[in-house]
């Protein structure tokens, strides 16, 4: 029989059999596979994977076929919240040593309080040899602004087939020569910088394909005065900038080049100085400029954070948090930057940001389509200033 | 389903186990490695016939439900996977399976490497592991416990730890 007249005969016989009137008939895809057991190892190794570890190991009790089928799991996911500090080390030893995969892809280490970290090392270094492709590590909980005081394990610069880096709680401690990661597309650093400014520079100039960059730092006892991110292949940055104490220091000059930019999240709570370049596909920003507490700004707050409009001008949706604003209606005599392409802005706006930039900021946007004012949050800013 | 174009590579048309037809359009059926790489082999020969892919181990039901996942993803364009409206799309569409389907629907995905569903259908089925006891799980997936106490006593002994 050939193509044409199969086909619709074929097409024929199945509009006589509705599917939804098959799907109803449950005894027939009963038939077909009924159980999860009937699932092929590889594939139950699989569904293995979007598990914890420790829930992992807790199937080996279901069956015989269970009994052994973590051991086979491809990702090490543990978290030392579920277990006191002391547990942690003998769990994941324990894992470490029953696992036999021989290609461990994703490494999730989410340490309890104080780990030691020679443990630490030892343990990343351990799957040195498998192909990783993700790995998270949490050194400690930030849950009280503690300040973390973990040096980066260097071990972890050996790791070159990484796609996804998330590391929070470390210092970054980066060594002259490093490997690169010639597959990282995604690095989360949640970190104080301690290492002189060209700690981050030299990360992000071993990652040819990076895309999306979250950097989280706390300011504190920061000896860097200079950021570099120039990062050709970039498109989405997350930027947090966070000083916990309220120690006079110097601003830090944070320098973004990234042709590709698209998504650009910026929330930075201490008046760092920007110098943006090269923006042209931003299309997406979020800007939080402020300096928790104050009233007042001087001129070079007003100056950096309308040379900062200037270079995310041709974005088309556009968030501004109210302390954002704040600084905004302290410079309205000052020239404001024009959107020619937004289309969407939200405001977050209370009587002490000042309303009164709204229409000041109106005449930027031409060709806005949508605006949406939060004035909720002023209830919340009274209270603070209160 | 209009064709605008007169290539005939346009569309194909897949054959499931029990010996249904499928018409899909390409771009649908590229969310498939196995029916992207039938048809990129078939261009390569320069073929115009009407391509007909058989699944022998795909029924029409649990082809009819990877076509309509692969329909709604190939609305969406490569980098918007993290959409926020096609999760929510995904997490309806699996929830209204029972687990037989479920494990049906994974196996096909693994069988047409839609990697996609794989990792959903699979994501799913750990989800609903996650919080349920040794026992529910049993119940629920319909596995039946096949050790001896004292078999399950050592395991429990061995990894005391995950059992608490």
């Amino acid at each position: 029989m050939d193509i044409s007249s199969e086909l619709e005969t074929g097409l024929k016989s199945h509009q006589k059999r509705p599917f939804l009137e098959e799907c109803r008939d449950k005894e027939k895809v009963h038939q077909l596979v009924d159980r999860i057991s009937d699932l092929p190892d590889h594939m139950i190794a699989h569904v293995l994977y979007f598990l914890e570890t420790n829930e992992a190991v807790r199937t080996s009790i279901l069956s015989l076929k269970w009994r052994y089928l973590w051991k086979g799991v491809t990702r090490i996911s543990l978290s030392g919240n579920n277990f006191g500090s002391g547990k942690f080390s003998s769990l994941l030893e324990h894992v470490l040593q029953n696992c036999t995969s021989t290609n461990f892809l994703a490494y999730e280490l989410n340490c309890p309080l104080a780990v030691d970290i020679s443990c630490l090392n030892t343990w990343i270094s351990r799957l040195h040899s498998h192909i990783i492709e993700k790995l998270i590590v949490h050194a400690n909980n930030i849950i009280n602004l503690t300040l973390p005081v973990t040096p980066l394990p260097q071990c972890i610069l050996f790791y070159s087939t990484l796609v996804t880096l998330k590391l929070h709680c470390f210092e970054i401690q980066i060594p002259e020569s490093i490997a690169s990661f010639p597959h990282l597309k995604s690095i989360d650093l949640q970190v104080i910088f301690l290492d002189g400014e060209a700690a981050v520079n030299r990360l992000l100039s071993c990652c040819p394909m990076l895309e999306n960059l979250n950097l989280f730092g706390f300011l504190d006892d920061v000896k860097v005065l200079k950021i570099d991110i120039s990062v050709s292949t970039l498109r989405k940055f997350d930027l947090r900038l966070i000083e916990t104490g309220t120690n006079y220091r110097k601003k830090l000059d944070i320098v973004i080049d990234a042709p590709n930019l698209e998504h650009f999240y910026i929330d930075d709570d201490s008046f760092n100085r920007y110098v943006v370049k090269n923006l042209s596909l931003v299309s997406n920003v979020f800007v939080n400029y402020e300096s928790f507490g104050l009233a007042t700004f001087k001129r070079a707050y007003k100056v950096c954070l309308l040379k900062l409009f200037k270079g995310i001008a041709t974005t088309r949706f556009l968030t501004l948090l109210w302390s954002t604003a704040a600084v905004l209606r302290s410079a309205l005599s000052y020239g404001w930057p024009t959107f020619p392409y937004l289309i969407k802005l939200v405001l977050h706006l209370s009587s002490i940001s000042g309303r009164t930039c709204l229409s000041k900021f109106l005449h930027c946007c031409p060709n806005l389509k949508v605006l949406i004012l939060d004035l909720v949050s002023e209830s919340i800013i009274t209270y603070f200033y209160g | 389903m209009a064709s605008s174009s007169s290539s005939s590579l346009s569309r194909v048309v897949v054959k499931s186990s029990d010996n249904n037809l499928f018409v899909v359009n390409k771009k649908v059926a590229s969310q498939s490695q196995l029916l992207k790489q039938c048809i990129d082999n078939m261009e390569e020969k320069g073929t115009n016939d009407v391509i007909l892919i058989p699944l022998s181990n795909v029924t029409s039901n649990i082809l009819t439900l990877v076509l309509e996942y692969c329909e709604k993803h190939a609305d969406f364009a490569d980098d918007d996977n993290n959409n926020q409206e096609l999760k929510q799309w995904d997490h309806e569409f699996l929830k209204k399976f029972d687990y037989a389907t479920l494990n049906s629907l994974t196996m096909a995905a693994d069988y047409m490497v839609t990697k996609s569903l794989l990792n959903l259908c699979c994501q799913f089925i750990a989800d609903s592991i996650k919080d349920l006891t040794v026992q529910q799980i049993r119940q629920i997936f319909d596995i039946k416990n096949d050790f001896t106490p004292q078999e399950e006593a050592d395991i429990k002994n061995e990894n005391a730890w995950a059992f608490r």
